[in-house]
């Protein structure tokens, strides 16, 4: 048996879909038919692919190239990657964040200023992006399609309106 | 006859008709290039205006916004793997790996070449059609709708050749995401958790954005680089795109008709439409091991076919009355209050308008493709800029468009959920496309298949049309098995014949 990290994938769709499964058992047939038929032939069909990869002897060579899937730009360093990955995670959790706090509006002109100036972009052209989201924002979702803004904790607080 | 269609292009070639024909494809190209910004939502902000125009101005404006989204939407599904509307998933698959390989101008040039034709083909159809359309539309009841939702599922086997039980796997997650929301059939609320923002269901945008434009931006800037792996573009891409979609002119002919045809059944739309014509595509070319690497053919296919696609929904637009989707019910909606009648009395007394429609749809979609055309120099040049560049912007747009599904928080919540779904999927070699066809066909699926037994019980089954299809899926499912097993085959023998 050869468990890899990335089979745990396959057992978090395993759970999904058992959970589906068992979810609309509670539900009427005309309701339900659909996602107990299918669901219950995608846990068997995950469970045997799980079974496969672990039984494939060959598994720890180069991994097979899908069909239909975006190739991958190879990976020359790793450990760059990786922490390249925790990095942009973690600017997406603060942009979260920050649309909590100071509301969409403002939160997506001050993520696109602080994450181009971060990484080295000069600041005329860091102000150019920022100006052309902030244009889109107000000229398009505020002034054509009135856009009516979720609150935010500071708008709140400081008794904004939209 | 000959009467009422030069009477219909004596109306759209007037300076007035014509002129707010290039305004309403300037503003669809653009519409369809910016994600989330395009399609019904443009439509329903200048429905309110359109509606106020003479008949045929409001022809010329609304068909020009209407039916060209699909070509400007090309732009971010090649250059940064974000479809830019329902109909540009599939091209994402070839076109994005095109750019990365410094093809992007070839890819566009022909994107936008088979685009055109294809909505020429499309009109062209419109326009024979109109004649026999009645028999034919009729003869097509919901047990042949299921059978063609169905025909549409049994693809996903040809789409995931390198991993068939992770590809069905991941189209029934993508059934089962379709599923959540309250069951129109008996009220039921299904996987809502007692959250109210999922009582309407997740919407298309959010997961063709999860799914594959996230993933691919999370891609970019952990490994801090650009979208193109090559620092030249190709200065003859341009013309060795057009050149591509007269190679392949079979193709493109075979993918305009599958997105005809699937304009003309309503309730399914351009999201199905480019799925079919790649599937169909990967199936019946030659030499196909290149497709998803950065094959042109599967940007011909998707995008040949959503663009026909308008033809044929504007063929059960005018000719009944029953709009296929969300834009041509509000097209309709806009004929209406302009005076104009789809249904039987449009094929009669206002017949020169559907032939002023068919007329502005052909000038739309050769004008769509000149400014198109016009923008690839410039636009391909996305593909070289920096990490930082692309990353904050193309976040923010995602952000946005996710906002626009249901102007809630909820909806960024749920991007986000999703994209880590989306992003395990790709780093655990799990194929993507199949979970975005499930999504889009599941409703359809399921829908059909109680109307159908609603309606015919069981015997639905013997109906011809129905076995007819049945034959056509057994084909589908059993030609790549078949052709495996030839190619096994030849393969096995060719050191005897030596």
């Amino acid at each position: 048996m050869h468990f890899k990290a990335t089979d745990l994938f396959t057992v978090f769709i395993i759970l999904v879909l058992g959970v589906a499964v068992y979810t609309a058992s509670h539900w009427e047939l005309r309701a339900s038919i659909i996602v107990l038929s299918l669901g219950s032939m995608g846990v068997l069909m995950a469970s045997a692919q799980l079974v496969l990869d672990c039984l494939d002897s060959n598994r720890d060579g180069e991994p097979k190239k899908l069909d239909m899937e975006l190739p991958t730009i190879k990976d020359t360093d790793p450990n760059k990657t990786f922490w390249g990955t925790m990095e942009i995670w973690g600017w997406l959790a603060g942009l979260f964040l920050a649309i909590h706090v100071i509301g969409l509006r403002a939160a997506l002109p001050v993520f696109v200023l602080v994450y181009a100036k971060f990484y080295g972009a000069s600041w005329r052209l860091t102000l150019i992006l920022t100006a052309m989201i902030t244009a889109f924002i107000l000229g398009v979702y505020d002034n054509i399609m009135h856009v009516y803004w979720p609150d935010s904790v500071l708008g709140d607080l400081l008794g904004w309106e939209d | 006859m000959v009467e009422s269609i030069l009477q219909g292009l004596a109306a759209i070639s007037a300076p007035v008709p014509l002129g707010f024909l290039v305004f309403g494809v300037v503003l669809g190209v653009w519409g369809g290039a910016l994600p989330g910004v395009g399609g019904p939502a443009q439509l329903a902000v200048l429905l309110p205006f359109a509606m106020l125009m003479e008949p045929i101005n409001a022809i010329a404006f609304l068909i020009g916004v209407t039916t060209v989204g699909n070509t400007g939407n090309t732009f971010t599904s090649v250059l940064v793997a974000v479809p830019g509307g329902s109909g540009a998933q599939a091209t994402v698959l070839d076109g994005y790996p095109m750019a990365q390989k410094g093809e992007a101008k070839r890819a566009l040039s022909a994107a936008f070449m088979v685009s055109m034709l294809g909505g020429l083909i499309g009109a062209s159809l419109l326009f024979a059609s109109l004649p026999i359309m009645k028999p034919l539309v009729r003869s097509f009841g919901s047990p042949e709708l299921f059978l063609f939702t169905i025909w549409g599922l049994s693809m996903i086997g040809t789409m995931s050749a390198g991993a068939p039980m992770k590809g069905l796997t991941a189209a029934i997650l993508g059934v089962i995401l379709s599923t959540v929301g309250q069951d129109v059939k008996s009220g039921t609320m299904r996987f809502d958790y007692n959250t109210p923002y999922l009582w309407e269901g997740i919407s298309v945008v959010l997961i063709s954005l999860s799914i594959f434009a996230v993933p691919e931006m999370i891609a970019l800037a952990a490994r801090k680089g650009r979208v193109a792996e090559v620092s030249e573009l190709g200065e003859s891409g341009i013309i060795e795109g057009m050149k591509d979609a007269f190679r392949h002119k079979w193709l493109v002919f075979r993918s305009a008709c599958i997105g005809t045809w699937v304009g003309i059944l309503p309730g399914l739309g351009s999201d199905v439409a480019d799925w079919f014509a790649y599937a169909h595509a990967k199936q019946t070319e030659k030499n196909t091991e290149n497709f998803g690497k950065g094959d042109v053919r599967g940007v011909i296919a998707p995008e040949s076919s959503n663009n026909a696609k308008e033809g044929g929904a504007l063929i059960t637009t005018l000719a009944f009355g029953i709009p296929g989707s969300t834009s041509m019910a509000l097209l309709m909606i806009a004929f209406v209050a302009v005076g104009l009648n789809p249904g039987p009395e449009m094929l009669g007394s206002q017949i020169h308008y559907v032939y002023a429609i068919i007329f502005a749809l052909a000038f739309s979609q050769i004008l769509a493709s000149a400014i198109c055309w016009g923008m690839i120099k410039p636009a391909a040049y996305v593909c070289f800029f920096p990490f930082y560049v692309l990353v904050p912007i193309i976040v923010a747009l995602c952000f946005l468009s996710a906002f626009s599904a249901h102007f809630s928080i909820s909806d960024i919540i749920a991007l986000l959920a999703l994209s880590v779904l989306g992003y395990f999927m790709k780093i655990g070699g799990w194929p993507r496309a199949p979970i975005v066809l499930g999504f889009v066909l599941g409703p359809k699926v399921e829908l059909y298949l109680w109307l159908s037994i609603a309606r015919y019980d069981m015997e639905w089954i013997w109906r011809p049309g129905v076995m007819a299809l049945f034959t056509v899926i057994a084909i589908t499912l059993l030609y790549p098995v078949w052709k495996a097993w030839r190619l096994a085959h030849v393969t096995t023998d060719e050191p005897g014949r030596g």
